[in-house]
């Protein structure tokens, strides 16, 4: 009996033996996460963090671009409804909540960065620069809608060490973050003309920027490209527009010190490379196609018909009722129609195989088509008549080949390719009624020219930049249905702040409050 | 029990040949059979037969006879000299609570414990058939709410006590199936996107059948051995023995039930879709309907509805028009339409139990066979359980329990969220539409996912071509979901203890226990090929498993010591500790299923995805308690705890909190008036800890691959910091509470009174705080506030009436908490939990106020108070203020349980109440808005109260009687006049149409986007619910012998029968329960519709 007794107390003791100090510290961490990382691998975190919101993917179309900006820009047709120019709360939100997501991420980089030593600063500053690059690329999306946004002070929470009454963010008044991001990228643009990195960065370097894929000179490209377009874009601002026009004439006139993308090899895009990988367009298809959200819209399709423009049959399907002829919703209609006419096929679809479909459409971050249109738009202001026809028509032969490009990267063929345009169709379109620029006589009617095609190549796939230059320009003009159920009746100039600053951000947003109504102008609008 | 064996334990040498007979029956009248009867102070003793009689030597002359049975209150009966003696036993109440499971599994004298528990026995639970026992606890114990998440068998239940402890984490209790802490995890129900099958939790699996009885621990200091788990309270599952069966006993028990859908929404049957032309044209023509040209010939000759969402279109004439199917119907009401989209849910279960003990060993065996459907389409469920308690003796000092739980489960569709037809406009559907007209479409010909307009098909003539006219096509999309998809679990699950009791010497006492919950699960999931492959790529297949190890021990040593007749002290000192592992892998084809409806990973067009995740813990805990007990009338015990857990930072993981507790059972003390059977008074002060969830702490970068993205480049391999930030630092909160209490009996137990005061205070309360995305984070992890729950429990019971054949018992059980946010960090006066639909309304924490504020925006009033109008009539919303319009805390909840025995018949009605506390159920007022609810018919035409009015060159309402305007204006009778001024000051005058008053007034939005008053959602809740009803018949003595059974019963029973009284008439209240946080359960109408259920029980035992 005792015997038996100690046995088993024995086997009691041992199955409930203790946990030992190191089990603890063990078990404190998540298995899946580390606790340190690298410049090199938080960058590449950063460069993807939004690439939803880059290469076409489903939330972006569906729940942010469908009933806002694709509607403001006329670029699809939909059917009118009450209320239905106010941004929705979600378009608002989750597009906010991307740019900071992102913030955060290139903050932690900076804080990894200024953490090493400055020699280590020193041989990894390419990944700095080419982060700061892309990263004033989608501020000035985000200034572009809201204006005066958190920035400097924005995204610290872990720099602050997790100190969160230091880390609510002021805001930054919107032309100030343009000053500070023209300097910047002015002086990076001379600093990438000279920078080597040594080959063991460089090799690493080419790997985690998946973008330009380590090549230096294409970062050089797009940093004076995108200093382009933000002087272009607060060129009327008085406080800038002296400044604009001679970095203008600075970049445009010395390719050699401060190169541009000007052919569509040069156009900077976040390419899908492998369907496997997290990077793809494989939710292009239900953000676009869904609720009609790829109905065409008559403004634009009336247009391309017209003017027999070469893109018309790689951007647009023929409505199924008919298939000899183009058809878009007229923004003016009754609604309950507009939405019959969508049911029964006789509305055309963008070109699914083009665009929704086609897994590998590649995130466009510059184009030489949008370049060339920068630079014609200098030129008529200039009065350079011949270059700003020049760059007005490269422009027009870049979008047209791009377009087919990216047809020909599709993987889907629910609508056959389209034959690429003969140089005939293109010299007949240039000198069409709508694109002819021979036939535009004032500086009014040439900047409509090139406003017209911005509106046809940004189109759906750019509609943030095209909602601010349709704001910038005023061009080309759209008329819409008033909307008499609500104060709104028209659509907005600018987006509000998401309701989770005037909540949790009070303090700072108090100093803007005043600022934020759907009305309200950005800076650069001055028209 | 006890008293009968230590009273066998004593003995006289005496014996004279003398007997003792007699009957032993129950209060109801019924023989009680092997009841002991023995005779006090000797050896002699017997049990009683079958029909209650017993027949006992005795030695003394004037013997005292101690009668002793399972359930009843052991008696003691003088015989005064008579020989024959007939006894009734009592209830069957006090027996149980004479002694009490407390934490760890240490059974003590309820007289002994200075805090307040809550007791619920067996025949509680099982009376109606719940399937589990949390949903049968509503109303029982005082200051315990249940709440059921809508859908069935298979959604969660949450058990809350004392109100809230947490404001923003979890306040669920720590459930203890026989002293091991079982699995119970949280759920949300709550983000239809995440997740659209509703889930349940870890307690669901406990079979009510196999439960002996229910402890609930609810303040600190009663829970304060348990640590952190148990800062919301404890309840403590203990599960039926053998103990105490005499010979092999055999029970068993059927049931069947089938649940309805119940408190729908109140329709309106009088209008179809549309609106008046001067509200809304969509091109209507005069008499509101919308023409078609149907057959292609240019005329618009086919009569139809618009294809509105709103419901203020022509009235219902049962004349031919078009449905969006292309069929021709009478236009009707479809009166049950929103009732077709679900099923009736039919349930049953078997159990059979073997139980039997012997002098060294005990054994109870127990099958449990469930079967429930929910009332979502193809939605059921399976069970089978097994349970074994086994108790053997292992000579005179060793004794060994092993309970072993076996639950093997097979769920297939758990009940799919209805969230696109309730919080959606574009769900709702209208009047005239049903579900019967859908379900022929939902499937071409050929099996693939119905096509709308002119959607690529293999059979185009079967698309639905005129879906603008009142299709819905979230409808559609999720009755072809419910009707395509197949989710299917299996699951096993073991919970298991052993535990060796050593009494070392008599005065020193180990026991040691060890323990595991372990599940897996294997779930798959199948989605058909929507559109056939040369269209494009659809469908879907994913499969995952999932396993979760709970392994538990301690190993306590007690200590005893008797100083004199009078003085006990008991020592108690142990170790406690858990580890918690849980991992996961999945996988799912990505792209579509590369062969139609292969449901496999291989038939992925695309590279298969996959995910998997591990979660780790471990606690453990010292445990020490001091224990003083005086003549068993004063008590006095002091526990301390030291706790280590892994979810805080190294070096400062651990944390130490003591309890103190006594009682004072004045009764034996003081020598009060005989009708005062019993008094005791209890105080009691304790303090829990209580940690972060697992890895919330801990600050870490996520780390993934890109993979290649450069032809002959590398992997790109990135890290973000996640936007859930950590914290280091964060500190244990800690739960100071302290209570008194008084519980007392009167008039023999006839009438008894138990009241609780309590008071707690929860300090540096771990919390993420919500953070703007513009720092650079959506949340930080802190220490946030301090929150204080106060209140009183009153649990008062009585036996009103009780005669030979009748007898009425009632219990009624009242709990009000006040909860108040004391303070939170940084000195902010407000924590935000929600923002509802563009700042419509808030609920939010503010300092001095209990949790959980309602707030929303009031009417705009100019600086006379004057209400603004705007010039289309509506009010002026004032965007630039919000006031509170109501708490979500519940001000008092309940029970009223009532029990009547006539003969072999009996009843139990268990209602269940509660009193304020507000909820926004916004889904159900959209309802409103689209017109598809009786109070959106008000003022639809004069007979409905509506005002005449002709519409002015500038489209204002002028109203009038006449029967034109002044330039033979129409005449409308539809009109709404609002009290109040315009913006400049003038009387309003605007009439506007009520369809535009109800269109607007619960439309969704903030003031930014709407005319919606969103303080109109915002409604107290409060009502008093039928809960349980069960009618039972014990079939006479000489009908069960015929069947050789001991005792025959059969039953019938209903759940949620029907409100007394309701606040909220438009649905079930409970129904806002999507999830295990307090706000979680307040907005969200849109998972399952509430049920009604009827059955029907056999019972039986041999």
């Amino acid at each position: 009996m005792k015997t038996r007794n100690i046995i088993l107390g024995i086997a009691l003791m041992v199955g409930v033996s203790a946990c030992s100090k190191k089990d603890f510290e063990d078990n404190y961490t998540d298995p899946s996460k580390i606790g340190t990382t690298t410049v090199e691998k938080q960058y590449s975190g950063f460069l993807q963090s939004n690439w939803d919101y880059v290469v076409p993917n489903y939330w972006n179309y569906f729940v942010i671009l469908r009933t806002s900006l694709q509607h403001y820009n006329q670029t699809v047709g939909w059917a009118n409804g009450a209320n239905q120019y106010v941004t929705g709360a979600a378009s608002i939100t989750d597009r906010w909540k991307s740019y900071y997501g992102s913030l955060a991420q290139y903050k932690e980089l900076l804080k990894v960065y200024n953490a090493s030593t400055a020699d280590d600063q020193e041989l990894r500053r390419i990944y700095y620069i080419t982060a700061t690059i892309y990263l004033y690329d989608h501020t000035q999306r985000t200034i572009d809608l809201h204006g005066d946004i958190p920035f400097t002070g924005a995204g610290l929470l872990s720099t602050n060490g997790g100190n969160y009454a230091q880390s609510y963010a002021p805001y930054d008044d919107a032309a100030a973050i343009y000053t500070k991001m023209l300097d910047d990228l002015k002086a990076f643009s001379t600093e990438l003309n000279t920078i080597q990195p040594i080959a063991a960065i460089q090799s690493s370097f080419k790997t985690q920027d998946f973008i330009n894929g380590g090549n230096i000179a294409t970062w050089a490209k797009y940093c004076n490209s995108l200093r382009l377009r933000m002087l272009t874009r607060v060129s009327a601002a008085s406080a800038f527009s002296s400044r604009a026009s001679s970095e203008i004439a600075e970049i445009l006139g010395s390719p050699a010190t401060y190169p541009v993308v000007t052919t569509n090899a040069d156009n900077i895009l976040m390419d899908v490379k492998d369907l496997n990988t997290q990077i793809n367009a494989k939710g292009f298809r239900d953000g676009l196609e869904s609720w009609n959200g790829n109905a065409a819209g008559k403004k634009m399709i009336d247009f391309l018909v017209s003017n027999a423009d070469p893109r018309l049959p790689v951007m647009f399907e023929t409505t199924v009722a008919n298939p000899a002829i183009y058809v878009g919703v007229d923004p003016m209609g009754l609604s309950n129609e507009q939405q019959l006419d969508m049911d029964n096929g006789r509305i055309s679809l963008y070109n699914r195989s083009t665009f929704s479909r086609n897994q590998y459409f590649p995130g466009v971050l510059m184009t030489a088509s949008e370049v060339n249109l920068l630079a014609a738009e200098y030129y008529v202001k200039t009065g350079d008549n011949a270059k700003a026809k020049a760059a007005y028509e490269t422009a027009i032969r870049q979008s047209t080949e791009f377009y087919y490009s990216v047809r020909a990267l599709s993987n889907d063929g629910t609508v056959d390719a389209p034959a690429t345009p003969t140089e005939g169709q293109i010299t007949t379109y240039l000198a069409s009624p709508g694109a002819s620029w021979d036939l535009a006589t004032t500086n009014d009617t040439k900047l409509n020219l090139i406003a017209t095609q911005k509106w046809l190549h940004f189109n759906v796939i750019q509609p943030y930049e095209l909602y601010a230059e349709v704001r910038r320009l005023d061009k080309p003009s759209f008329t819409f249905q008033v909307d008499n159920a609500n104060s709104l009746k028209q659509p907005p100039t600018r987006w509000q702040y998401p309701a989770e600053e005037a909540t949790y951000n009070n303090a700072n947003y108090s100093t803007v409050q005043s600022k934020d109504i759907p009305t309200g102008k950005l800076f650069w609008d001055v028209n | 029990m006890v008293a009968t064996i230590c009273l066998l334990g004593l003995s006289s040498l005496m014996a004279q040949d003398r007997t003792v007979s007699g009957t032993v029956s129950d209060s109801a009248g019924r023989p009680v059979a092997l009841a002991t009867v023995a005779e006090r102070g000797t050896r002699n003793s017997t049990v009683s037969k079958e029909d209650g009689s017993f027949t006992l030597k005795v030695t003394s002359a004037r013997p005292m006879l101690v009668i002793s049975s399972v359930g009843f209150a052991t008696q003691e009966v003088p015989t005064n000299g008579a020989s024959t003696v007939s006894v009734t036993m009592q209830g069957n109440s006090s027996q149980l609570t004479d002694v009490v499971v407390t934490a760890l599994g240490i059974t003590k004298k309820q007289r002994g414990l200075g805090y307040a528990t809550t007791t619920i026995k067996a025949d509680e639970l099982t009376r109606v058939a719940q399937p589990n026992f949390a949903s049968a606890l509503y109303g029982k114990a005082p200051g315990v709410r249940i709440a059921s998440a809508p859908g069935g068998a298979t959604s969660a239940v949450n058990i809350q006590i004392r109100g809230i402890n947490s404001i923003t984490g979890r306040n669920q209790p720590l459930i203890v199936l026989d002293g091991v802490p079982i699995r119970s995890e949280e759920v949300s129900n709550n983000n239809y996107w995440g997740d659209q099958r509703l889930r349940g939790n870890g307690l669901l699996d406990l079979n009510p059948e196999d439960i002996e009885n229910i402890s609930i621990l609810k303040g600190s200091s009663a829970a304060a051995l348990y640590g952190a788990e148990a800062v919301n309270g404890v309840v403590l599952v203990t599960t039926k023995t053998g103990r105490g069966s005499k010979g092999l006993t055999v029970d068993a028990n059927v049931n069947y039930n089938v649940s309805t859908i119940a408190y729908l929404p109140r329709y309106q049957n009088v209008r179809g879709a549309g609106a008046p032309i001067h509200v809304s044209n969509g091109g209507q023509a005069d008499d509101g309907f919308a023409y078609i040209d149907k057959d292609g010939d240019g005329v618009k000759e086919t009569r139809a509805l618009l294809g509105y969402s709103i419901n203020f279109g022509p009235k219902f004439d049962g004349q031919p028009i078009m449905s969006w199917d292309g069929v021709t119907r009478p236009y009707e009401a479809q009166k049950d339409n929103y009732k077709n989209m679900f099923q009736n849910a039919k349930n049953s279960g078997v159990n059979v139990s073997v139980s039997q003990s012997t002098e060294n060993a005990s054994i109870r065996l127990s099958l449990t066979r469930q079967d429930n459907e929910g009332i979502s389409m193809g939605s059921k469920n399976s069970k089978n359980i097994a349970n074994l308690n086994t108790s053997l003796r292992l000579g005179k000092k060793w004794t060994t329990d092993v309970m072993i739980n076996y639950i093997n489960q097979y769920t297939k569709n758990r009940p799919y969220s209805i969230d696109r037809m309730v919080n959606n406009f574009t769900g709702m559907i209208g009047r005239f539409d049903n579900p019967d007209w859908y379900y022929p479409k939902l499937f071409t010909s050929k099996g693939y996912r119905y096509v709308t307009g002119t959607g690529q098909s293999l059979t185009p003539d079967e698309n639905i071509i005129y879906a603008g006219n009142g299709f819905r096509g979230d409808l559609a999309d999720y009755l072809y979901r419910v009707k395509a998809y197949r989710d299917e679990e299996w699951s096993n699950r073991l919970i298991a203890s052993m535990t060796h009791n050593w009494q070392i010497l008599p005065f020193l006492k180990l026991r040691g226990r060890l323990a595991t919950d372990y599940t897996t699960m294997k779930t798959e999931s199948r989605q058909p090929n929507s559109v056939p492959l040369s269209i494009g790529n659809s469908g879907y297949f994913g499969m995952a498993n999932y396993n979760n190890t709970i392994v538990y021990g301690d190993l306590l040593m007690t200590y005893t010591q008797k100083f004199g007749p009078d003085f006990t002290l008991n020592v108690m000192g142990g170790y406690t500790a858990t580890t918690d592992k849980t991992a996961q892998v999945s996988r799912g084809t990505n792209g579509g299923l590369s062969t139609e409806n292969k449901y496999d990973i291989s038939s992925s067009v695309n590279t298969a995805g996959s995910d998997s995740y591990r979660r780790n813990m471990v606690k453990d805990a010292f445990i020490g308690t001091v224990n003083f007990d005086y003549k068993s009338i004063f008590f006095v015990e002091g526990t301390v705890r030291r706790d280590r857990v892994s979810t805080m930072a190294p070096g400062q993981n651990t944390f130490v909190y003591p309890s103190i507790n006594s009682s004072f059972v004045f009764s034996d003390a003081l020598d009060l008036p005989g009708w005062m059977t019993y008094g005791k008074l209890r105080a009691s002060y304790g303090v829990v800890g209580n940690y972060p969830d697992i890895y919330n702490a801990n600050i870490a970068y996520n780390q993934n691959t890109l993979g290649v993205q450069a032809v002959g480049g590398q992997s790109v391999l990135y890290t973000t910091i996640p936007s859930t930030f950590g914290n280091d630092g964060v500190k244990a909160e800690l739960k100071y509470e302290y209570e008194v209490g008084l519980e007392t009996k009167f008039f023999n137990n006839r009438l008894g009174l138990d009241i609780t005061f309590y008071n707690g205070q929860i300090r540096d309360q771990i919390l993420p705080l919500t953070l703007p995305a513009s720092s650079g984070a959506s949340s930080v992890l802190t220490n946030i506030g301090t929150l204080r729950n106060k209140g009183i429990e009153i649990g008062f019971n009585a036996t009103p009436v009780q005669t030979k054949n009748f007898r009425w018992d009632l219990v009624l059980n009242y709990a009000k908490n006040t909860n108040v946010v004391e303070k939170l960090a940084n000195n902010a006066t407000e924590l935000l939990h929600s923002d509802y639909d563009g700042n419509a309304a808030q609920l939010k924490s503010v300092v001095g106020q209990p949790m959980g504020d309602f707030y929303a925006h009031p009417i705009a009033r100019n600086a006379k108070g004057e209400a603004i109008v705007n010039p289309d009539g509506l009010y002026k919303i004032d965007a630039d203020s919000m006031y509170k319009v109501g708490n979500a805390m519940p001000k008092a909840v309940g029970g009223f349980i009532n029990s009547f025995t006539y003969k072999g018949f009996h009843a139990e009605v268990v209602i269940d109440y509660r009193f304020g506390g507000y909820i926004m159920p916004t889904g159900i007022y959209w309802m409103i808005s689209r017109g598809l609810l009786k109070e959106s018919l008000n003022a639809m035409d004069e007979a409905h109260g509506g005002l005449a009015y002709y519409l002015d060159a500038d489209g204002k309402g002028i109203q009038t009687t006449g029967s034109a305007g002044p330039n033979g204006e129409k005449v409308f009778h539809d009109g709404m006049l609002m009290p109040g001024v315009t913006e400049d000051g003038q009387k309003n005058t605007n009439v506007m149409s009520q369809a535009y008053y109800y269109w607007n007034t619960y439309n969704w939005g903030g003031p930014q986007y709407s005319s919606s008053r969103y303080e109109l959602y915002i409604q107290k809740n409060s009502y008093v619910k039928l809960r349980e009803l069960s009618l039972g018949y014990d079939l006479p003595m000489s009908v069960t012998k015929k069947v050789g059974a001991k005792k025959l019963n059969f039953s019938v029973f209903g759940r949620n029968l029907f409100f007394i009284y309701r606040t909220i008439k438009d649905m079930d209240p409970e129904q806002t329960t999507a999830g295990s946080r307090w706000f979680q359960t307040l907005n969200n109408a849109g998972t399952n519709p509430a049920t009604r259920t009827y059955g029907v029980m056999l019972r039986a035992s041999f």
